[in-house]
């Protein structure tokens, strides 16, 4: 059977939307400067269905990006995804966003990737990817995560926490093709299943 | 067929969805409270709203379409709270409707909260006579408006600060009465007397209201007389909300000259203002338009019954949240 995967990445404050067919991304919505980081859902994927001349209902699952990161946007991206979901009678499947942006540096280095992303000061979202899994996470003090870091000789970084004397991050988004290539680690639930955003500890 | 509206309420702290026939029939409604996630906090906490109103919504939405057994092709529309309220917990109503929509190939309207509200006394039974005057007091708004028909408002004048709703929590608060303040106020206050004169915050000036000046007199005299009767402070609170209430109902009754005076809000189920509302609208001639208690608070039966408007007058606004949309932008 033919899958066509929708993919939705929102926590970085850039929306965007892939879609795939079986292994391969066939429409990409970072390729067009005018539907980058649109919020309206909606419309870019279908323009993504036009444009590879597919049909809504032809969508087999959905994966969307549950942070850590933006709050309000993982919200409603997931809202929308599980939306989608739930009226196609399809899976919403949630993926991490560390897992995303740990497999994006993964693939160009052989040292462990730190990932560091914004939270509500004086706290940061903090994980350590390696041998291709997140090794490490925790919402804590910035001052906490950069202990973790200088205890670490070499290291990829990703994320969007500038800190003195430690490298700037490289990315802060993965891309849809990275995106794929994390989903198909999932095994594929029941059409009920949907996703729920990392929760965040309240400051 | 289609001939049911899926209506959809997030604005503030409960996730609520029914099934709406044009009529104001309402197939079948269920609301999941936050009452509980936000107890500790004294408050809505936006945060953990949005939160609770992502996990609640598509079951609530499951429930109600298998209660009512409908399915979306018997769906004509669904209307999803666009504002006044919270930004995030209006987001995850305005998203998950967008993708409903998008999904079961069923237009969504995006509803003006406050239209919802002056609806929700229709729901069930057409009880409004128009040109009427409306006043919607709750927890989040307090405004007075005239109405020359279903779609066609004029708004009147609202609060400057605090809603009457958020008073009578705040000041319930002071007096020890615990939360959700109202019904706890007005139990109190049944059993009181008002001795003391707390000031009518504008009772004699327009349709604009405040009520922070009221509640700051309570604490000082709350604060100069410890020893005061809890109850007694809540029956002279209750006194001079209603007077001002009341003055305000009456001018707007006496300048539109309405055949129904219409009282919606959560504060509507206060026993004391249905009886201070019911002699004001006997001593003028005109109907009293109360809703049962049940539709008096947030609820999706009256963002679907509001729908219904959209859909006859072919507005179809834009599903961008709006956190201070006002009465008059549909
Ligand atoms: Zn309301």
């Amino acid at each position: 059977m033919t899958k066509l995967t929708f993919l939705l990445q929102t926590s970085n404050g850039v929306p965007v939307m892939g879609l795939a067919k079986n292994d391969t991304v066939i429409f990409d919505s970072a390729s067009d400067a005018t539907l980058l980081g649109s919020r309206d859902y909606r419309s870019v994927l279908q323009t993504g269905l036009r444009s590879i001349g597919a049909e809504l209902n032809e969508l087999t699952e959905i994966f969307v990006d549950i942070g850590p990161g933006g709050l309000g946007i993982t919200r409603t991206g997931v809202a929308f995804a599980n939306g989608l979901g739930f009226a196609l009678d399809i899976p919403t499947i949630g993926l991490p966003a560390f897992d995303l942006l740990g497999t994006q540096l993964a693939d160009q280095t052989d040292d462990p990737v730190v990932i560091i992303r914004k939270a509500a000061n004086p706290f940061v979202h903090f994980g350590i990817f390696k041998a291709g899994k997140l090794a490490h996470y925790e919402h804590c003090e910035r001052e906490i995560a950069v202990k973790h870091i200088q205890r670490l000789d070499k290291y990829a970084i990703a994320g969007n926490v500038d800190i003195e004397g430690i490298d700037a991050p490289e990315v802060n988004a993965a891309t849809i093709k990275t995106m794929l290539k994390v989903a198909k680690r999932h095994a594929i639930p029941d059409t009920n299943a949907r996703a729920y955003p990392i929760v965040e500890a309240l400051s | 067929m289609r001939k049911y509206v899926l209506g959809i309420e997030t604005s503030c702290d409960d996730t609520s969805v029914a099934i709406v026939a044009q009529d104001g029939s309402v197939l079948a409604i269920k609301t999941v409270s936050q009452y509980e996630v936000h107890q500790a906090f004294g408050g809505v906490y936006p945060e953990l709203a949005s939160r609770a109103h992502l996990e609640a919504i598509l079951p609530t939405i499951q429930n109600v379409m298998n209660e009512a057994n409908v399915s979306p092709d018997d769906l004509k529309a669904i209307g999803v709270t666009r504002g006044p309220g919270l930004i995030g917990s209006l987001l995850i109503g305005l998203s998950t409707a967008q993708a409903l929509s998008m999904g079961w190939g069923v237009p969504v309207y995006g509803i003006n909260h406050l239209r919802g509200h002056m609806r929700s006394v229709d729901l069930e039974e057409q009880r409004t006579q128009y040109p009427a005057v409306v006043m919607l007091v709750s927890g989040g708004h307090t405004l007075v408006a005239h109405l020359s028909d279903p779609w066609s408002y004029r708004l009147l004048g609202t609060t400057r600060d605090d809603s009457v709703g958020e008073s009578y929590d705040k000041v319930a608060r002071m007096l020890g009465l615990g939360m959700p303040g109202g019904p706890a106020i007005d139990a109190a206050a049944k059993r009181g007397t008002p001795v003391l004169r707390l000031p009518r915050p504008m009772k004699n000036e327009g349709y604009e209201f405040s009520f922070s000046g009221l509640k700051s007199s309570v604490a000082r005299h709350i604060e100069k007389h410890p020893e005061v009767s809890v109850d007694d402070m809540s029956a002279s609170f209750v006194a001079a909300c209603l007077d001002v209430l009341i003055a305000k109902a009456e001018r707007a009754v006496i300048e539109c000259q309405p055949k129904s005076l219409i009282i919606v809000g959560g504060v509507a189920a206060s026993p004391q203002l249905r009886d201070g509302m019911a002699k004001l609208t006997q001593d003028h001639g005109i109907s009293l338009c109360l809703p049962p208690i049940k539709w008096a608070t947030d609820n999706g039966a009256m963002i679907g019954l509001a729908t219904w408007d959209y859909i006859e007058k072919g507005i179809k606004p834009d599903l961008i949240p709006k956190p201070n949309l006002s009465l008059e932008t549909p």
